[in-house]
């Protein structure tokens, strides 16, 4: 039996190749009268071929600051664990309803929770039946190629092997007043490339 | 090809209606106590399930809203304090009801309650009772029970 079969050189290589020739991808996401938009999500999936799946015990947190859920906004990608720490320290009873992820986790004081395994692709809206003022939302991609939009609306999609690429942008916060978009883009080079993304209004 | 484009599109779909009230409905409603409550019991001298409410819902409103008090209600879903302590007075009073909150100790837990705050309420709650004619007997009945649990509500 061949220890090394020829296919996993080839993996290999590819693998070393794309890492060489990545670049990074700054996205700047406008609302549509043009001002910055924060806390904006947006994702990039190759139009062809599939994305690397996630790694293992790849996790991500959303901590509870005040009665609020912080970030308020996440993206992740399928199967990833979600830890709920509990910065609070009091009770909170978070849940989702979204068919992405159904489920309800107690957080108390001075007690760890377990977290959540988010498998699903598609929008996660978490609540606290404790504090109904309280959301969040998570966005679970089956990508490893996303970002997050800071105060300045822009926000970095790292590590982009060259090709062609499906982006989304979506701004839960501005729910009602702007649409998510979609677009194609062709990403090549090594240098880092920058594109503007403006939100369609609509709800 | 054809399933990534799937799944983009998929995506697209659900990336556009992203308001809570979209997909975080209401919790399940809560099994309701029972309206006619075991003869003889507790519940049934408290007045069953209207009178019950009546001041429970009452108290919590008054608190929540007195800013002497309200420190813990910040933010709280008062409906559903509202229907756990209905719940909880029910399931120990003899009316039927199965209790489905949490410990008291975990409600309570990290919101440093004082014991003056704790006093108030339970002198909210007895006014209330009072205006809602429960009788005295039954009123001390419930105080007594109730009384113990400052242990598991003050200073946490």
């Amino acid at each position: 039996m061949n220890a090394f079969p020829r296919g996993s050189v080839g993996i290999a290589l590819l693998l070393c190749a794309s890492h060489v020739t990545a670049t990074d991808l700054v996205l700047e996401v406008r609302d549509p009268k043009g001002a910055a938009v924060s806390d904006a999500v947006m994702y990039a999936q190759p139009l062809s071929g599939s994305s690397p799946s996630v790694r293992p015990k790849t996790r991500a947190i959303v901590d509870q600051v005040n009665k609020e859920f912080v970030p308020r906004v996440s993206i992740v990608q399928a199967g990833t664990e979600v830890f709920f720490p509990n910065s609070d320290n009091i009770r909170h009873s978070i849940y989702s309803f979204s068919s992405a992820k159904t489920f309800t986790t107690k957080l108390y004081s001075g007690r760890e929770a377990a977290p959540v395994l988010f498998d699903k692709t598609g929008i996660v809206i978490l609540g606290c039946n404790i504090h109904d003022t309280m959301v969040a939302w998570v966005f679970v991609v089956d990508t490893p190629w996303f970002a997050r939009s800071g105060a300045d609306g822009a926000g970095t999609i790292k590590g982009l092997p060259p090709g062609d690429y499906t982006i989304t942008a979506a701004a839960p916060s501005l729910a009602g007043t702007a649409k998510s978009i979609a677009m194609t883009l062709r990403v090549e080079g090594t240098a880092p490339q920058r594109q503007s993304i403006s939100l369609e209004a609509g709800s | 090809m054809g399933r990534s484009r799937w799944l983009t599109s998929a995506l697209f779909v659900l990336a556009v209606n992203t308001s809570p009230a979209a997909f975080a409905q209401a919790p399940p409603a809560l099994v309701p106590p029972p309206v006619v409550a075991p003869a003889g019991s507790l519940y049934a001298r408290l007045g069953g399930t209207p009178v019950v409410s009546a001041f429970v819902n009452e108290t919590i409103d008054k608190v929540a809203t007195n800013p002497e008090m309200n420190k813990s209600f910040d933010k709280v879903n008062l409906q559903h304090v509202k229907d756990m302590l209905i719940e909880q007075i029910c399931s120990l009073t003899g009316g039927g009801c199965k209790y489905t909150g949490d410990t008291m100790r975990d409600v309570h837990a990290g919101h440093h309650i004082s014991n003056a705050e704790f006093f108030d309420l339970v002198e909210v709650l007895r006014a209330s009772m009072r205006a809602h004619e429960v009788p005295l007997a039954a009123r001390n009945e419930l105080l007594e029970i109730l009384a113990p649990m400052k242990r598991d509500v003050v200073k946490l």
